[in-house]
């Protein structure tokens, strides 16, 4: 057995089966022996502290307005919130609270957010008033690759080369297409929308 | 392997005579409850003292703690000891109390320790020793206990208060606390060696 796990188990009820093990490390091991003796000398000096007692009379005293506290609670029972108030007080840890916020917080953003955003409600609402169908004027058309594009528009075409002149945004318009050169032969035309 | 605490916990209330009380006091039969406090308010009083070194803090959450308690009982069916359940809930309102004074300043009062520690054996050993401990009083050394263990985190503190202080052993923690009893071992060594740190010239 190594220190590390000898020394946590010191304390252990005889009848755990790695008592005798952690019992048998600590007395050949100078380290820890010496580790558990500042140990036992700290708990004793806690021990002291039990001879810190209530003042006399307090127990009464507590009793009484303890008494008067329970007492006024039979008059006045407690409102729903205030019950789960102290049941919560009493038996859920402040993590767990946080915990179940932050859970809600989360659940409530997944449900809120997309649905405000979401296309196809507001879609499917107009198809059926009668509105435009949005969806029908959305058609995908599969990328194509340049040397596919070269074979589209096989017909020869201005081209830019870099070097020699700038920026692709200077040598066109909208209305005259430029084509970007991908190597010897092989160029598509660009349309720059702005 | 551990020295033996020099002053053993009270000894557990008859479990049945106990149950019928419990029984009563959630028929709400005041004077039943009040047995119940009787029984538990020395100790849940100096568990909530030594987590907040102050004795008017001690007494209002031990009143609040009973109050507390006396509302829940409802809830409560035996799947521990009353013990237990009672500790569980003065456990967590000491936290939930240190958690909201967090951010005020700390407010550490010296309240006298009974006479009796300078006739404990420990005392007397301690005091017999070649150390700063020969001419520390009884209130210097209060003080100084006081004030490291304030220093650890709540979860360290409890667990010194609970076994070092309160002796109840590591699986009754366990259980107040609802963590492994290993888990209750490596807070208490780790908890030692901060306040042997602290304490060296006490405690070498």
């Amino acid at each position: 057995m190594k220190c590390e796990a000898a020394i946590l188990l010191v304390g252990l009820p005889e009848a755990d089966p790695r008592a005798a093990e952690m019992r048998a490390h600590i007395r050949a091991c100078a380290k820890c022996r010496a580790m558990v003796d500042h140990q036992n000398n700290v708990r004793a000096l806690f021990a002291l502290k039990r001879y810190e007692q209530p003042p006399a009379g307090f127990s009464e005293r507590c009793a009484a307005q303890i008494r008067l506290a329970v007492e006024q609670r039979a008059v006045t029972p407690l409102t729903w919130w205030q019950a789960l108030g102290e049941h919560w007080d009493a038996t859920v840890h402040p993590a767990r609270l946080a915990a179940a916020a932050v859970l809600l917080l989360v659940l409530g953003l997944y449900f809120l957010i997309p649905t405000a955003e979401r296309p196809t409600r507001a879609i499917a609402a107009g198809s059926a008033a009668g509105a435009p169908d949005l969806w029908a004027q959305i058609h995908l058309e599969p990328a194509t690759a340049p040397a596919t594009a070269v074979a589209i528009h096989p017909e020869p075409a201005p081209v830019i080369i870099a070097a020699d002149s700038l920026p692709l945004l200077m040598a066109g318009s909208n209305n005259a297409p430029l084509r970007m050169d991908y190597g010897p032969g092989a160029a598509v035309p660009v349309k720059f929308e702005y | 392997m551990e020295a033996t605490p020099s002053q053993p916990p009270a000894a557990a209330p008859d479990p049945v005579e106990e149950r019928d009380l419990i029984r009563r006091a959630q028929h709400h039969d005041t004077a039943a409850y009040e047995e119940l406090i009787r029984r538990y308010h020395p100790r849940i009083y100096n568990l909530l003292y030594h987590m907040t070194s102050n004795r008017e803090d001690a007494e209002d959450l031990a009143q609040e703690v009973f109050i507390k308690a006396y509302a829940a009982l409802d809830r409560f069916h035996g799947a521990s000891s009353f013990y237990t359940w009672i500790y569980r809930i003065a456990v967590n309102h000491a936290l939930n109390f240190r958690e909201k004074r967090r951010h005020h300043a700390a407010e550490l009062r010296l309240d006298d320790m009974d006479q009796g520690v300078e006739r404990d054996p420990t005392f007397v050993e301690l005091r017999a020793r070649e150390s700063p401990f020969r001419d520390v009083t009884v209130n210097e050394l209060q003080k100084k206990l006081n004030a490291v263990l304030q220093k650890l985190s709540d979860h360290h503190r409890t667990v010194v208060v609970l076994h070092d202080i309160q002796g109840l052993p590591h699986h009754e923690i366990a259980r107040i606390m609802k963590i492994s009893e290993g888990t209750v071992r490596s807070r208490l060594f780790y908890a030692r060696q901060q306040l042997q740190k602290e304490l060296a010239e006490f405690a070498p």
